[in-house]
């Protein structure tokens, strides 16, 4: 069967343009792993390859690159160093690519992120330097402590490689160093101790970490199942490492158990190697030629060539590939029993690599299968148990507040925010202020949607420290005070918004509420009322509690909740 | 009843998981992927529609310190 034969060319209605560029800087390396998909495996094209990209390469790559972010409006993008080893040409040749890079791109308007993944062995002070000046994050490949390591991470005369490692890590992690350091690469071991192993990456202080499962497919088969199948040990590996990064005090992202966590919550994927989402990531190799996925040298030779090269072809024209259609797809190109799976908005099917086999080309499950279901189950059990009783205690306290369930409350939001957001369309800069912000979620929402700045004042202090750890990453605040008296959020700024729960204005005796008044007329260029179910159950509609609290309504009211209003006269405020 | 069916019957919807609700988690690493997740999803509501996708492949080798995983309280 031909590899994409399910598949047609040409239709890219659904193309979702490259966002990361992995550049095959060097085809060479400088150690000799024993799993590595470039030379120890069934494709052998690196022979071919041109030992290191050229300056005329690294320039059409990156004219091809503006291009085709320019054309789909792009103002981002990620350039990652790959090889090989990506320092084997040194910092002269380092030097040149991100040349190419800063003078092709320089006034596109397209902001350019760029990573190296390396087994760090040929960094030096120097190029340390040279990373940290101009901004390129590094990730390195180590598979755990060195006895670990060292079984399958070895130079070209089968030496190990960790000690020198190490002492390059000492380097690195050194605090002039650690903005540039990304995290780990690891590629599993499943018979290593999983504990050991992620407990020794975490120890480093990494800002991420991922776990890989090895290239193996249906035609080449794991190391736990070339004896037994139904074996799963690469499955009880992750939920030990699983519960070992739960259970460790850290500030480590392990992608591999987010991303799962991710899709079980509805949010997209970290790795392509999970989810449904479109891959938006091409590889371009030393000579040019472009990849759709270079770990598909695993499989069969060839396979991963699409018979472009940045000399002569536009990503566009790459788009259209079926190759990287399939990637795009989701589950309509995946097997069958795939795509009749529960488990495949979660696992994608798994990575495409290990999905592979001679007879019947990607179309089956990954070869591990069985062990992304238990890791998944496992992952699911474990925010499940976590979060019900949370999720009981919720449900209780909306009823406490009036609110049939969470969700009511919920809804209740949904109608302010739709409101703020009108009221705010079409008005850059601006700031609103929450009398009464809670724990800040409905403000911090809106703040999401329209970019204004959040401001806020609570009278529970946790709640209002909470709130203000929300804001002051929008650039705003939150008071712990009382809304009636507490002078600092009207000493700086009138707002653009102000968010007023209208009871305030029944509920507290006229010579109080007439202080908050003077400021609302003083500082809130706009305003929005709300009232909830229980407000509304003591007082009547909004539009009676609006004007008993002597407001005017202003737009439409939503959801019965929300409104914008205006202030009338009133009597209190002189 | 079948083994497991009560766990089917009382298990959450986690894609409407609240932050008031997350905040309280006793473990610090879940609550911390958590909190991550849910202000994704605030902060990219639309992150369903293809036009908005990026950076959601970012490798290992791109990682900034402040993609830390976030802090929450407690």
């Amino acid at each position: 069967m031909r590899a994409y034969e399910h598949l047609a060319d040409g239709d890219v209605s659904d193309f979702v343009p490259f966002h990361t560029y992995l550049w095959k800087i060097a085809s060479r390396c400088n150690i000799n792993c024993s799993y590595c998909y470039v030379y120890n495996s069934v494709d052998q094209s690196w022979r071919d390859q041109p030992k290191l990209m050229s300056r005329e390469t690294a320039l059409r790559a990156a004219f091809r690159m503006v291009e085709h972010l320019t054309a789909h409006s792009k103002t981002s993008c990620n350039i990652i160093f790959h090889g090989g080893e990506p320092l084997m040409g040194g910092l002269r040749h380092l030097s040149m690519i991100l040349d190419v890079i800063r003078t092709t791109f320089a006034d596109t308007g397209i902001a350019v992120s760029i990573g190296m993944q390396t087994n760090l062995l040929l960094m030096t002070e120097e190029i340390a330097d040279f990373l940290v000046a101009n901004r390129v994050s590094i990730g390195v490949s180590l598979d755990g402590p060195p006895r670990v390591n060292d079984r399958n991470r070895v130079d070209h005369q089968g030496r190990p490689t960790s000690a020198k490692l190490e002492a390059k890590l000492a380097l690195i992690c050194q605090p002039r160093y650690r903005d540039v350091f990304g995290g780990f690469l690891c590629v599993i071991d499943p018979w290593s101790d999983a504990a050991e192993v992620t407990k020794y990456l975490l120890s480093f202080n990494p800002i991420g970490v991922d776990f890989l499962l090895p290239l193996d497919n249906h035609d080449r088969l794991p190391i736990d199942k070339t004896n037994d199948r139904t074996s799963s040990a690469f499955g009880d590996w992750l939920i030990r490492c699983y519960e070992t990064w739960i259970s460790t005090p850290n500030t480590s992202k392990v992608r591999f158990f987010q991303s799962i966590i991710n899709l079980l919550c509805g949010a997209p994927s970290l790795v392509e190697a999970l989810g449904l989402n479109p891959v938006d990531l091409i590889v371009i190799e030393t000579d040019g030629s472009i990849e759709g996925v270079d770990s598909l040298k695993t499989t069969f030779t060839g396979a991963a060539k699409l018979g472009f090269n940045v000399g002569r072809d536009g990503f566009d024209i790459v788009s259209r590939h079926a190759a990287v259609r399939s990637r795009q797809l989701g589950a309509t190109s995946l097997a069958k029993t795939c795509q009749e799976c529960d488990l495949v908005r979660i696992c994608g099917g798994g990575y495409l690599p290990h999905r592979y086999s001679s007879d019947r080309s990607y179309q089956n499950p990954s070869i591990y299968c069985e062990d992304l279901k238990k890791i998944i189950g496992h992952i699911d059990r474990s925010v499940q148990t976590a979060v019900r009783p949370l999720v009981r205690k919720a449900a209780a306290r909306a009823a406490a507040n009036g609110f049939t369930s969470a969700e009511g409350m919920s809804g209740s939001h949904r109608s302010i925010i739709e409101v703020a957001c009108a009221t705010l369309s079409g008005r850059p800069d601006s700031t609103v202020l929450d009398l009464g912000c809670g724990s800040g979620l409905l403000l911090h929402a809106i703040a999401a949607k329209t970019q204004a700045r959040p401001f806020g004042i609570e009278y529970e202090k946790r709640k209002a420290s909470y709130a203000h750890r929300l804001f002051r990453n929008l650039g705003g605040a939150a008071w712990q005070g009382d809304i009636y008296s507490d002078e600092r959020p009207w000493l700086d700024q009138p707002y653009s918004l102000v968010i007023v729960p209208a009871t305030s204005f029944i509920e507290a005796p006229s010579e109080v509420s007439g202080w908050l008044l003077e400021r609302l007329m003083r500082s809130a260029q706009e305003l929005v009322i709300y009232a909830y179910d229980d407000d509304r159950q003591r007082f009547g509609s909004l539009e009676t509690i609006a004007k008993t609290a002597g407001f005017e309504i202003a737009g439409a009211v939503v959801g019965q909740t929300a409104v914008r209003a205006r202030l009338q006269a009133h009597p209190h405020v002189s | 009843m079948p083994p497991g069916e009560l766990e089917r019957l009382e298990s959450v919807d986690l894609s409407r998981l609240t932050l008031g609700e997350v905040v309280k988690l006793k473990n610090p690493i879940l609550r911390k992927v958590l909190i991550d997740v849910i202000d994704g999803l605030a902060a990219r509501p639309e992150h369903t529609s293809h036009a908005n996708h990026s950076n959601h492949y970012k490798t290992i080798a791109t990682l900034k310190p402040d993609e830390r995983l976030a802090s929450g309280p407690g």
